[in-house]
């Protein structure tokens, strides 16, 4: 016991010195929701932000109809090169010119990335302006119920924080495997714990229960200092994300096991697991929505770990709603597998050497 | 004739690194098609169908709107997966659960006394009273980009039926159309075109961190650098054969990413155009210098490998590579606007006529410009004293 508490605290050390492994376990992500959050913060987030509108100030009749709209906002200008000039330098997000029966809608780029549905502007007003004579204001009216799809209301920031979690969870777990099951039999280290009287079960789970902890501590701090920082709104089932965090450790550590004993070259291993790292960030549906991506790519990202593990982890902080025995569920097959690689693979690392 | 040996030599010994090759050259690639796998299908979806739940009422008017999401419904190119259902409590609260497992897009709720209210207000309207207009109930999911394009497709739907409903009255309606100009980009907007200058940069941006700020930081740490020096080998002729062998990898990138491009994206950018290859060179010359800065900077391959790190994904993400960051807050705009990259990504951009650059021309050139003074400035104190 000893020993396993020994080699446990040697493995926190080491993760805290290693720049690397604590710049991909805690650093990274928050670079990635710093960028993510302000850059598409407001695009996906659903929140009512007014566009701002600008029109001529000689248009009267087009400044009463915008001004009536919902989620508009207008300011006028005297010339067209103005309101483009505005539009540009990211001061307006569009601009409305009404001429000849033709609505012309001015959009930024960078405003229809932001927000994609501002394209449909144009049609809303060519619409009021197509019944302005008639005195209708409406006939039907519509009543949007945005519906949370957790307990807690939440930003678009807040939604995706849990995939960061989930990405913190996978580096940390997946390449510290890396580095024993790879990078320590490469350098000779299991060799030389070999020949000492450490026993190989005590090795493996000194070093992986130290890995374990830091993962676990490294994701706690991101979700923690994310709710802190960014004031997101969580409502957090401790014990579940205690057993949904915990699991996806072991699992993703399933990975890294994995990897490093299909790929004996730690290089080889260590590069294969980044790309993956890639592939799952971008098809794992954490930063990226994988609606509109064809049909292929969808099953293909439905395959991916990640995505589940995001999922468990927006439920456990009470930002989705799902079915708990399906979280467990997960959780089970990613600890069995776990048990099951750890058991072959340990046993096979130590013979060998 | 040492010289182009020992650019070989270099050259080759990064190439065979497994590592290396992996990073530098591989990894490119497989990010290009990766972001035209995912980004195009953002910017322009094509081919999307919604599950919609209808939740119907009995009723002239409830029947002429489930008629037209039904038209809407049929056929190869169909807007919407629809099911219609009675409007029940039972029903709506089963489908808002749906909705928030994902299972459906949107739900229209028509709800009761719809009809009452739609014939109420046509005749107090033929009476000339304003009277209040029915509403037609939707929900959709918060944080779902499917779901709010559904909503938006359905308001849009329904406006166009209202216009039907004042026309059928006997009003008569302005015809006006509508129009949308995008500014900021030029021409019809391609992701391919877009992004392939952006990958060029981000190879060039890979070598300068990882093929030379790295590297030689390797070089000075395992001793090699020393014992170069020591040798016959003048200085200058080893820094020559340096700046030769990252040449020749930086061109086999840009080689590769270009053909790419060309052949499997079909990208519309010429890379033997002047202004692609001018604004390239300038990229190969200011990142190959933020590679030298820090080499100069770093101890050790570790605290290289740090500050790569720290500054790969910043740099490229807000230097507008794989998206426009010109519209970012003031809290992350000041990394936008002392990034190197953001000047070289919109400078290449707005000379290939892809999107028109937020800043002017000589300021996509001067501030370039000044990063490569500065850091070839502080390369050429710090690294040479170090190494004597």
């Amino acid at each position: 016991m000893k020993i396993i508490w020994k080699l446990f605290l040697t493995t926190i050390k080491i993760f805290y010195r290693d720049r690397m492994t604590f710049f991909f376990t805690l650093i990274f992500p928050f670079i990635f929701v710093i960028i993510f959050g302000f850059v598409f913060g407001s695009g996906s987030s659903g929140e009512n932000n007014k566009l701002l509108i600008g029109i001529l100030s000689s248009d009267e009749e087009l400044y009463k109809i915008v001004n009536s709209i919902e989620g508009l906002e207008v300011r006028r200008f005297d010339s067209i090169a103005d309101i483009r000039q505005h539009i540009l330098k990211n001061k307006l997000d569009a601009g409305i010119l009404y001429e000849n029966n033709k609505v012309k809608l001015i959009l930024n780029f960078t405003t229809m990335q932001r927000n994609p549905f501002s394209r449909a502007i144009g049609d809303t007003i060519a619409n009021h302006l197509a019944k302005s004579k008639t005195k209708i204001d409406k006939i039907i009216s519509l009543n949007l119920n945005p519906i949370d799809p957790g307990e807690v209301v939440t930003t678009g920031l807040g939604y995706m924080v849990p995939g960061v979690v989930a990405i913190s969870i996978f580096n940390g777990a997946l390449f510290s495997m890396l580095s024993i099951f790879s990078y320590y039999k490469k350098r000779g280290v299991l060799k030389r714990f070999n020949v000492t009287p450490i026993r190989g079960y005590q090795f493996i789970i000194g070093m992986i229960l130290g890995r374990f902890i830091v993962t676990f501590f490294s994701a706690t701090v991101v979700l923690v200092f994310s709710q802190l920082i960014f004031r997101v709104q969580f409502n957090i089932s401790w014990s579940l994300y205690l057993v949904t965090a915990s699991t996806s450790i072991l699992g993703m550590m399933a990975f890294g096991i994995l990897i490093s004993n299909i790929f004996a070259e730690p290089e080889v291993a260590s590069n294969v697991g980044s790309l993956l790292m890639t592939v799952m960030i971008f098809f794992s549906g954490v930063y990226f929505p994988l609606d509109f991506l064809p049909k292929y790519l969808r099953i293909f990202g439905s395959f991916l770990p990640l995505g589940y593990v995001a999922k468990s982890i927006r439920i456990a902080t009470g930002i989705e709603n799902g079915s708990i025995s399906s979280v467990l569920n997960i959780s089970l097959i990613m600890t069995l597998i776990f048990f099951v690689l750890v058991f072959i693979f340990g046993n096979k690392i130590f013979k060998a050497e | 004739m040492k010289i182009v040996k020992l650019a070989n030599y270099l050259f080759n010994s990064t190439a065979r690194d497994r590592s290396d090759f992996f990073w530098l050259l591989v990894f490119p690639i497989i990010l290009l098609v990766i972001l035209m796998l995912i980004f195009p299908s953002l910017y322009e979806p094509k081919e999307v169908t919604f599950s919609l739940t209808f939740l119907s009422q009995n009723g002239m008017f409830s029947e002429i709107i489930e008629r037209v999401f039904k038209e809407l419904s049929i056929g190869k190119h169909k807007i919407f997966r629809l099911s219609i259902l009675r409007n029940t409590e039972e029903n709506l609260n089963n489908e808002i659960e749906k909705l928030r497992r994902r299972n459906i897009d949107l739900i229209v709720e028509i709800p009761e006394g719809f009809d009452a209210q739609m014939l109420n207000w046509f005749m107090l309207n033929n009476l000339g009273v304003t009277a209040s207009s029915p509403t037609i109930n939707i929900y959709s999911l918060k944080h779902n980009i499917s779901s709010e394009s559904a909503y938006l497709t359905v308001k849009n739907i329904l406006q166009k039926l209202e216009l039907e409903f004042i026309k059928k009255v006997g009003y008569k309606l302005r015809e006006v159309e509508s129009e949308i100009e995008l500014i900021g980009i030029k021409s019809t907007f391609s992701y391919i075109d877009f992004i392939y200058p952006g990958i060029v940069i981000f190879v060039v941006f890979m070598t300068g961190l990882f093929g030379i700020g790295l590297h030689l930081t390797w070089l000075k740490e395992s001793g090699i650098l020393k014992r170069i020096m020591v040798t016959s080998l003048p200085k200058s002729s080893f820094i020559i054969s340096y700046i030769i062998s990252r040449i020749y990898l930086i061109m086999l990138q840009i080689t590769l990413i270009s053909l790419i491009a060309k052949f499997l994206f079909k990208t519309t950018v010429n890379p033997l155009s002047l202004s692609f290859i001018g604004y390239t060179s300038l990229t190969v010359i200011c990142l190959s210098s933020l590679g030298f800065f820090l080499a100069s900077v770093s101890k050790n391959v570790s605290s290289a490998n740090a500050i790569s790190q720290i500054l790969n994904f910043p740099l490229q993400f807000l230097g507008g590579i794989y998206f426009p960051v010109s519209g970012v807050p003031w809290a992350i705009r000041w990394l936008v606007l002392i990034n190197p990259i953001t000047y070289l990504a919109s400078g290449i951009r707005d000379a290939l006529g892809i999107m028109e650059s937020p800043y002017p021309l000589y300021v996509t050139l001067i501030v370039p410009m000044a990063w490569i003074i500065f850091c070839l400035l502080f390369t050429y104190r710090r690294f040479k004293l170090e190494e004597v």
